[in-house]
């Protein structure tokens, strides 16, 4: 589905390095922020929407990188392990995260890797692979000494679900140092607060970021149906069994007739 | 042609869901079952999740349960207050069911729960009509009915029990007992495994209650409409489970395909069909089964929410 211009940035990299190679930037630059609009609205087909995220960065360079994330509302979370008990393979080993994002993109003008080095991603949560989880509690013992295990599960399913994912090559630079993002918003992908957050890269480090939140509300019969499911679930249900009986007094009411 | 699902959250072709309503509305036509219990593990096949998949098809039972109880009502074949006492045990054991299922989600073993009573029953259902069905055919070609020796039928328990009530259109006066005990087991199985029960309760009824068998059909339709319903409603509360996008398209195609298959049914000889369900029930069966033994390619589940 198509693509919803909403949020422009500002990103001034101020002080920027001179052109003799020094490297670091001498304080923490100044970043400028606009949105144009801080609600998103999505038309939600069936099969998800692209997102298109606007901005200006007045320091980019040649050479320079950005990255722009695109994280969702934060969701509690439990993951189980598999074992095999009886001959059957039962989920075992609870272990509960008290917030994953319930989405979580990064898009970026090169891929992440060509960019900067892991340590310099992780410490930035800048990759569907080093998405920060939070764990709340592990039930079980046997669990603990595998948490590493089960957040590379977490981040391994949502990845497979499309709702952790980068996009190398989706940060686009067009004329004036304006640049624009496309990231894909999978139709389970939830409404409410996202953050997106944008940071400029410069030999292999963080040179300047900035975040914000904008609101995604989605559009289409898809996300009618969910919203009365989760908020008016009882009416929800009543209007399921009436739209059964109709369907099914209606099939006896024409096939009896013939 | 791609639809997404909101509450099963997955995109699914439309043709794909109408070709297997039409399928299974076809073979519950042909043979007058109910085919939830074929159509919630092909739902898990192409990837619903179970505990989606099973209330859904509360939800779609109502519907075609309405449709065959009406043609049953037209011709006077429903014992209403045999079915009310049904449905008094229905209610129970819907409401418990659906505790059950509660219970088993929070614990996150709800999937494995459902494929493994699915895999007893399939086992079971298509063991018997395989059974049934090579014997039929052996019947066929050794020509005529062989005559069974008649054995005396001991007092059936239900006129052993308390309580007893009438029930004329039955013509039985039997214990209100085992119409509700039957009635609460039935409703455990709609919200467990999303089946309207009618292949219980209708055994249930000729061998224990002996009820005449031209009511027994409608009896039990008529039933499973309300606990259906009542079902539905709790699983949407309680669970939110019940996804009415892929409820419609399956009844869609389910009235259809059952209006072929009741046509057809006049038509094809049954016997050699029948066997060919009992098999696909099997291969239904042992799919699940294999499911539940061989080692999974991905060793982790995710659950929403904290346990």
């Amino acid at each position: 589905m198509i693509a919803l211009v909403s949020a422009l940035f500002l990103l001034a990299a101020q002080n920027p390095p001179g052109p003799s190679g020094d490297t670091v930037p001498a304080g923490p630059p100044d970043v400028a922020i606009a949105l144009t609009d801080e609600e998103v609205r999505v038309t939600s087909g069936f099969t998800g929407a692209r997102l298109l995220i606007y901005g200006v960065a007045p320091g980019y360079r040649e050479g320079d990188d950005l990255v722009v994330i695109l994280r969702g509302p934060s969701q509690p979370l439990t993951v189980m392990r598999k074992e095999r008990i009886a001959g059957l393979w039962l989920n075992t080993e609870p272990a509960s995260f008290a917030g994953a994002p319930s989405y979580y993109a990064a898009a970026s003008t090169r891929p992440l890797h060509e960019i900067a080095p892991p340590d310099v991603l992780r410490r930035l949560g800048a990759s569907a692979e080093y998405v920060p989880l939070r764990t709340a509690g592990v039930q079980s013992s046997d669990a603990a000494p595998m948490i590493s295990d089960y957040r590379r599960a977490i981040i391994r399913l949502k990845a497979d679900k499309g709702l952790y994912r980068n996009e190398a090559g989706e940060v686009t630079l067009q004329e004036a140092n304006l640049f624009r993002a496309e990231v894909r918003l999978p139709a389970q992908a939830p409404v409410g607060d996202y953050e997106a957050q944008v940071i400029l890269f410069r030999d292999g480090g963080a040179a300047a970021q900035t975040a914000t939140t904008l609101t995604v509300h989605k559009a289409g019969l898809g996300e009618a149906v969910y919203n009365l499911a989760q908020n008016q679930p009882f009416l929800y249900g009543l209007l399921a069994v009436a739209a059964a009986l109709l369907a099914g007094w209606l099939a006896a009411a024409i096939f009896a007739r013939r | 042609m791609q639809i997404y699902l909101p509450i099963a959250e997955i995109s699914v072709n439309v043709l794909l869901l109408l070709g297997l309503g039409a399928g299974v509305g076809f073979l519950s036509g042909m043979f007058g079952v109910g085919g939830g219990f074929l159509m919630t593990p092909l739902l898990i096949f192409i990837g619903v999740p179970p505990a989606v998949a099973v209330s859904t098809q509360a939800n779609q039972i109502a519907a075609t349960s309405v449709s065959g109880a009406l043609a049953h009502w037209r011709r006077g074949a429903v014992d209403v207050r045999m079915g009310l006492y049904l449905l008094a045990g229905g209610i129970a054991g819907s409401v418990a069911g659906v505790q059950l299922f509660a219970w088993l989600k929070s614990l996150g073993q709800i999937d494995i729960a459902i494929a493994l009573s699915y895999v007893v029953f399939l086992g079971g259902i298509g063991a018997l009509m395989a059974f049934e069905s090579i014997q039929a055919l052996r019947r066929d070609r050794r020509g005529g009915q062989v005559a069974r020796p008649r054995r005396r039928r001991p007092r059936p328990l239900a006129q052993r029990l308390p309580m007893r009530a009438r029930f004329p259109r039955s013509h039985l006066y039997v214990s209100i007992i085992p119409p509700i005990v039957i009635g609460a087991v039935v409703g455990v199985l709609v919200a467990i495994m999303g089946v309207g029960g009618g292949f219980i309760m209708v055994p249930a009824m000729i061998y224990l209650l002996r009820m005449p068998t031209n009511v027994v059909v409608g009896t039990s339709l008529f039933q499973i409409i309300f606990v259906t319903a009542l079902v539905t409603v709790l699983q949407a509360t309680q669970n939110h489970t019940v996804d009415i996008i892929l409820a419609l398209l399956l009844i869609l195609g389910g009235v259809i395909g059952a209006q072929i298959g009741v046509r057809a049914a006049m038509k094809v000889k049954a016997e050699a069909l029948r066997a060919l369900l009992a098999g696909l029930v099997l291969a239904v069966c042992l799919k699940l089964a294999w499911d539940l033994i061989a080692t999974p390619s991905e060793m982790y589940t995710l659950i929403p929410g904290g346990l």
